[in-house]
């Protein structure tokens, strides 16, 4: 091309081109400058919230109530799409890219463990110290978001785990209708009776196997582990894993009785990956007798998130804590987890991230997201507020008065390892209950010191 | 005594190049070819070779997903490829990993692939056009509907537990790498039986004509005919179906999730669980290098193979 071609007579038209394009650019940049501070906020879309709607929704009227008090700051809500694992995977691959960093994010709690230990995340205890709603939390759930004595993940809320019995079905097999199961003995005998009366009902809905996850266990087996005779499956001290012990054989003969005697829910149910969420539909139909689920169950047939409605619910499904292995103090146990909310380290705009946050947890938007995530309030006077009782009016004091007996999983990286392998020896027995428990307790070991190590695991007799 | 006329008008070599340029009939280079290269060699190492070189690297890596290792990773030498030595699940992940792309890629797909194509050889148009019509679609079908078919037509209350009279049995469950493996040469076949429907019309009908007249029945007809002519087209249909197996992570992901107790456990997925949910990123690298060792292994294979027919050798050497 020669030099002749671009100076020509068409020169006022190029010249008229090369100028309006550098405008444009010129505009954006200012603009850019103009809309300085947006705060990124990640949430979970379709896993945490009882239904993705809720989730838009509330987090919606957080993005117009603090826009509208703070005009000079925008809320970029950036929902993450898929189950726990996977929302967990793509906040861990936005962290890592500096142009995605969420300034906040709505993490369940368990993982605050490794974003700190990836310096990912700020500490918040200066900013908490001047509220007046922090103090009010109970210790349990403090300490859920604190890491080496620093806070950093305000809860929203926890699960907690019963036992949720079908009156009806308890009427049919003879069973008393307050009922209150002080052995594991006792729920194997129950689901015997129900499976007596009613062949066609599934006697005991307990979630197993690695299909769902981390999650799965804290809200099946987990429970178990802690109402076991040996609850502590992590020393602590030592930093090693106990893959075999009274605790846990007392777990995997539970496992392996009630599916020797067919009294678990079919193997496709229980295993499904979306275990969790399948289950509060077959409760309306009278098809589950015993279901261990969490708090957020009875929660979806009311009126609010109808998945489906059910207001029979109320006096048709009895709430009883899940009692510890042999009657033993303190005779009840349940594992809990909670979502919490979380700052990042790399946030451009603290201050305006910290305002955000501290809008969040307003009473009625506290109470309300605590509603819609199915979680037990963090502040024991919220437990009595209209708001939350007539969420789910039968169940939901039961789910709350189990908070102080209620432990967290742990939350170092080797939990998953440990939770993978008590999933598969889980499941193993549930398949094959015919399988020894000695082998499934090798099972475990094996897995546990393959991946972590032989010097990581611990064997008490 | 017969005389050796020289030509009067023949040059040496070098004349003649100097004149009419180089020789067209063996391969030459020119300089300025690079240039002309250069974008697609570009795409290849930036697309290709960086990545791949990348993840390479980390495989030699403590670097996680998420923990102390996340930001700050270092290089690690040998360690992880003495963990991948001393993994049982992997030894057991590599043997899954040959059941399923070999079992039912190579030989499942071909088998279902052949019976259909030979089946559909003397159907009726239009019996021939709705089968085809089936088998494509069910190739063409996203993994993820295919994993939701299966699931619930293995599970229990599905079809075929409920066709083999066990309607509360299990059959995912109890025998995941079956169901997996059925449910990639159902998917597959459309495509195998396809490219087998063009080879067998590439099958010389005079050839089975003359063997007619030879009293040859069907079976003799198939198998010392049909099928010898067909056999480059088998093992390269067996090949391409392998290396395709070899990426259908998503069906066994959604179906079973590596399976109880680790029984379709194939390497991509144990590479995933590793990656995603134990969050060690760089072991998991090293189990994605040997993906792309064994990928590459049956990639060589299928280009030699493809090579060698080309040149007009074919592999084995058939009787007919």
């Amino acid at each position: 091309m020669k030099i002749r071609n671009i100076i020509n007579a068409n020169m006022p038209r190029r010249g008229l081109l090369a100028l309006a394009l550098t405008t444009a650019l010129g505009a954006g940049t200012t603009l850019a400058w103009a809309d300085a501070i947006t705060l990124k906020v990640a949430y979970s879309a379709d896993y945490f919230m009882s239904s993705p709607d809720l989730a838009k929704k509330w987090f919606g009227e957080i993005k117009d109530g603090f826009e509208k008090s703070n005009p000079d700051i925008k809320v970029d809500l950036v929902p993450i799409q898929g189950g726990y694992d996977d929302f967990l995977t793509k906040l861990s691959l936005m962290y890592s890219n500096a142009d995605e960093v969420p300034d906040v994010a709505e993490v369940p709690a368990p993982e605050i463990g490794q974003w700190v230990a990836s310096d990912l995340l700020a500490p918040l205890d200066d900013q908490l110290a001047k509220t007046d709603w922090w103090p009010q939390y109970v210790e349990p759930v403090k300490n859920e978001g604190t890491v080496d004595g620093k806070v950093y993940g305000v809860s929203q809320g926890v699960n907690t785990n019963a036992l949720l019995y079908d009156k009806t079905i308890f009427a049919k097999a003879n069973l008393p209708d307050d009922w209150k199961p002080k052995t594991w003995n006792d729920i194997l005998d129950a689901a015997r009776a129900i499976k007596k009366s009613d062949p066609n009902v599934w006697p005991l809905w307990l979630l197993t196997g690695t299909a769902q996850g981390t999650q799965g266990v804290v809200l099946g087996a987990l429970n178990l582990m802690y109402g076991s005779a040996d609850p502590e499956f992590y020393n602590e001290k030592d930093d090693k894993w106990v893959v075999d012990g009274k605790g846990i054989r007392e777990v995997l003969d539970f496992y392996r009785t009630a599916a020797a005697e067919g009294l678990l829910a079919p193997a496709s149910q229980i295993l499904n990956a979306n275990g969790p969420g399948i289950v509060a539909p077959y409760l309306p139909k009278h098809q589950i007798g015993i279901t261990l689920g969490g708090n957020y169950v009875p929660q979806i047939w009311n009126n609010v998130i109808c998945g489906p409605c059910w207001p029979e619910g109320v006096k048709d499904i009895g709430i009883a804590p899940i009692p510890t292995s042999q009657g033993q103090a303190p005779g009840i146990a349940t594992a809990f987890s909670g979502w919490s909310l979380v700052m990042a380290k790399g946030s451009a705009h603290p201050d305006a991230a910290w305002k955000l946050i501290n809008f969040m947890f307003q009473k009625d938007l506290a109470l309300e997201v605590g509603n819609y995530g199915g979680l037990v309030p963090p502040i024991p006077s919220y437990i009595s507020e209209k708001a939350y009782i007539d969420f789910a009016p039968s169940t939901q004091k039961g789910f709350a008065d189990l908070l102080p007996v209620a432990r967290s999983a742990p939350s170092n990286a080797g939990y998953k390892v440990w939770s993978f392998a008590i999933a598969q020896a889980t499941e193993t027995l549930v398949l094959h209950p015919e399988t020894p428990i000695d082998q499934a307790v090798e099972g475990m070991k094996a897995y546990v010191a393959g991946q972590l190590g032989d010097d990581k695991v611990e064997v008490r007799k | 005594m017969v005389e050796l006329v020289s030509n009067p008008d023949a040059r040496t070599l070098d004349a003649l190049v100097a004149e009419n340029g180089a020789r067209l009939d063996k391969p030459r280079f020119k300089p300025s070819s690079l240039l002309l290269l250069f974008p697609a060699a570009a795409l290849l190492i930036g697309l290709f070779i960086y990545p791949v070189g990348y993840s390479v690297y980390l495989g030699f890596t403590n670097l996680q997903l998420i923990g102390p290792n996340a930001i700050h990773f270092r290089f690690t030498g040998l360690q992880n490829v003495y963990f991948l030595l001393s993994d049982q699940v992997f030894y057991r992940s590599i043997w899954l990993t040959l059941v399923f792309v070999v079992g039912s890629g190579a030989v499942g797909t071909t088998i279902l692939g052949l019976v259909i194509a030979l089946a559909l050889q003397s159907a009726l148009t239009s019996v021939r056009m709705v089968v085809s019509s089936l088998a494509i679609v069910a190739w063409t079908l996203p993994p993820a509907a295919i994993a939701i078919i299966w699931y619930a037509a293995t599970t229990q209350g599905g079809v075929f537990p409920v066709m083999f009279g066990y309607p509360h049995a299990d059959a995912l469950y109890d025998h995941a790498m079956l169901v997996v493996s059925l449910a990639n040469t159902w998917s597959l076949a459309g495509l195998a039986a396809i490219i087998f429907s063009a080879a067998l019309r590439n099958v010389p009908q005079e050839m089975l004509e003359a063997a007619k007249l030879e009293d040859a029945n069907a079976y003799q007809r198939l198998t010392r005919l049909t099928l010898p002519i067909l056999k480059p087209t088998i093992l390269t249909s067996a090949l391409l179906m392998t290396l395709l197996s070899f990426g259908n992570f998503t069906l066994i992901y959604l179906m079973t999730k590596g399976g109880p107790s680790g029984d379709s456990n194939i390497l991509p997925v144990y590479s995933y669980l590793q990656g995603f949910t134990f969050k060690k990123l760089g072991y998991a690298a090293l189990l994605g290098d040997v993906i792309v060792l064994m990928s590459g292994a049956l990639g060589i294979a299928y280009v030699w193979l493809a090579q060698a027919r080309r040149s007009g050798r074919s592999p084995k050497s058939f009787s007919v």
